[in-house]
């Protein structure tokens, strides 16, 4: 496999070459809108992540962009061609499914062959690429079996390189990791973003594991009830959420409701006062756990008093949820062997203000 | 210990209820094709002697050899368009959502609950109206009618159980869906569509009710054929006619199974 080349993500982040661009796309289902106005844009060899829970409209959202589902109002652009009521089969799309959808009564190189014979490539360079695709997914051993015949990884790589075979201009994968167990779905993931990066095509990725889509996207599309919440790159959509749904959904936080006084401070609705230099008016603050410390070595009488709640040991460090004048705040620290906090004991605290985030009243 | 009592009483009434079905099932063809080799003039149980007379009086019959060959190009076609139409129609009533769809499949279903001397006497008129009545068409028409709700049925089974996210892949990797329905569809159902098949050869091979009425001077069944002449005499040409039928069915139900195991196999 190919390495990542270094500097892509800035060639990325300043091409505005789009491949996908979707338009104020609706899908409406009698009445109920599974995806509500949705715009967004895909550059040239961007590794696009759908993320919400279940029933956000990702899926939709993707099996519009595939052309299995036709869009009640909007538009749908690949390579600025507007696609929106084009068949699925005269779309630059290639996709992989989430049950992966092999072809039971072909091999391994026919189901990876099967696109090719559709575009009628002739047959030498149909086996020259069915061959690339199966030494990219280190499966060339195996061309002859039947997909009955693979293990769950395997299956995965075959779908993922039946989709790639046919160049399309844009990769689609539907969860494609949820139905391996917990140590595959990590190897894949690394595999899968390698594969990826080296063919260097853009992809539409959904997904509702915050994990996958923080540790193999460029940016992330975080959806919620069929609507758009914030659309960054792991890094912002985790330090700045837009939404209290994005700070919820990405990580865990505490949030606080409240108001800015005049003097930039925030005071929650329990009494919990924050210093800081805010513009004033209703607001929510979003409070990590890394953003909460013990004070001084943690004794009470040092900093904010703060009473636990639980506790649950995690092994390399403690999560901890804290009383903190009323206020419920998740705290994550590695307390000293022989000291975990219990419930009811008192600790002293301090809240970080730095890159402490304000979210607005919406 | 009472309990364990129940459970082998019940355990050997059942085998009991299947063994008694079975013979019931097998006991009259099995009758048949034993008196078939008699080599005495009448039919009787047991036979007296063995010899193949009767089958060579059947090879040198040609009322039951023209009979023979008509019943199986009849069966051969009807089982051909049957399939064609029933899967055009159990694909349309599977895929899709139209005007009167309810309406189709019970229509489509119908020749199942009518009696088949209603059929038969309804389709006669119909063709006397239309003055088709000395053709082939009636039979083929006849039988057609009869073969169609097995086939539909049996496919729509298929359909209902295939996997359309296959299809989807299909489309997705650039297959128009006339494509999709050659390469992915019809293969992955196979076994339901030659399942089919044999519903429809062995409803139009072994009917007579339905044939009774529609069959003309050079065209006779088999089936219809043997009935006539069980009419007028009981000698043991119509066993050994009998197991040639008993014989062409099996051996057409066992080539298709294998072809089905086959296919599942590769």
């Amino acid at each position: 496999m190919l390495a990542l080349s270094e500097g892509k993500e800035d060639a990325v982040s300043e091409s505005n070459d789009f491949v996908v661009e979707l338009r104020s796309v609706s899908k409406l289902y009698g009445d109920t809108a599974a995806v509500a106005d949705i715009s967004l844009k895909a550059r040239r060899g961007e590794l696009l992540c759908l993320l919400g829970p279940s029933g956000c409209g990702k899926t939709t959202t993707l099996r519009m962009v595939a052309g299995f589902v036709e869009p009640s109002s909007g538009s749908i652009h690949i390579n600025n061609i507007d696609m929106t009521h084009q068949a699925p089969y005269r779309r630059d799309t290639g996709m992989v499914f989430q049950s992966y959808a092999l072809f039971p009564h072909m091999t391994v190189a026919g189901n990876v062959s099967f696109g090719l014979e559709n575009l009628r490539w002739p047959r030498e360079k149909r086996d020259k690429r069915v061959d690339e695709m199966l030494k990219l997914v280190e499966l060339a051993h195996l061309a002859q079996r039947l997909p009955s015949q693979l293990s769950g990884g395997q299956q995965q790589r075959v779908a993922l390189a039946r989709a790639l075979a046919i160049k399309p201009a844009v990769l689609l994968l539907d969860e494609p990791f949820s139905n391996l167990d917990a140590q595959l779905r990590v190897r894949m993931r690394e595999e899968l973003q390698e594969v990826v990066r080296s063919v260097n095509v853009t992809t539409l990725f959904v997904t509702h594991d915050q994990e996958e889509a923080l540790t193999m996207s460029d940016r992330i599309v975080v959806m919620n009830a069929g609507k758009v919440e914030q659309i960054g790159t792991p890094g912002e959509i985790y330090e700045t959420p837009a939404t209290p749904f994005v700070a919820k959904f990405i990580g865990w936080c505490s949030l606080l409701k409240g108001t800015v006084d005049d003097a930039g401070a925030f005071t929650s609705t329990a009494g919990l006062r924050i210093m800081g230099n805010w513009s004033a008016g209703p607001a929510t603050v979003v409070i990590r756990p890394e953003q909460l410390k013990l004070s001084a070595g943690g004794a009470p009488g040092q900093g904010q008093q703060a009473r636990v709640l639980h506790s649950q040991y995690l092994g390399g460090a403690t999560r901890v949820v804290l009383d903190v004048n009323g206020e419920q705040l998740i705290m994550q620290e590695r307390f000293p062997f022989g000291r975990h906090p219990q419930h009811g004991d008192v600790l002293g605290i301090t809240i970080s203000t730095d890159n402490l985030r304000l979210i607005g009243e919406a | 210990m009472r309990v364990d009592l129940i459970d082998r009483a019940m355990a050997a009434s059942g085998a009991a209820v299947r063994a008694i079905v079975y013979a019931m099932l097998a006991l009259p063809a099995l009758l048949v094709i034993v008196c078939s080799f008699t080599s005495g003039d009448s039919l009787n149980f047991p036979p007296t002697g063995f010899s193949m007379r009767w089958y060579r009086e059947v090879w040198q019959n040609e009322l039951f050899m023209t009979a023979l060959w008509t019943s199986t190009y009849i069966a051969v076609l009807v089982s051909t368009m049957a399939l064609a139409i029933g899967f055009a129609a159990a694909f349309a009533i599977n895929r899709f959502a139209f005007l009167g769809k309810g309406f189709l499949q019970a229509l489509a279903f119908s020749p199942l609950i009518i009696p088949a001397v209603v059929l038969g006497i309804g389709l006669l008129q119909l063709f006397a109206k239309l003055n088709l009545t000395q053709t082939i068409y009636p039979l083929l028409l006849g039988h057609l009618v009869l073969a169609i709700p097995y086939v539909m049925r049996t496919i729509l089974a298929s359909l209902s159980l295939h996997d359309r996210v296959l299809e989807e892949a299909a489309m997705n990797l650039r297959a128009s869906p006339l494509k999709v329905i050659r390469r992915i569809t019809l293969p992955l159902i196979l076994p339901g569509l030659l399942s089919a098949a044999i519903f429809a050869f062995v409803t139009s091979f072994g009917n007579v009710t339905v044939s009774a009425f529609l069959t003309y001077g050079g065209h006779v069944t088999l089936p219809v054929q043997i009935f006539t002449y069980v009419d007028t005499s009981y000698d043991p040409l119509v066993a050994a006619v009998s197991s040639l039928m008993i014989v062409i069915t099996l051996v057409i139900i066992l080539v298709i199974e294998r072809l089905i195991g086959a296919e599942r196999v590769v």
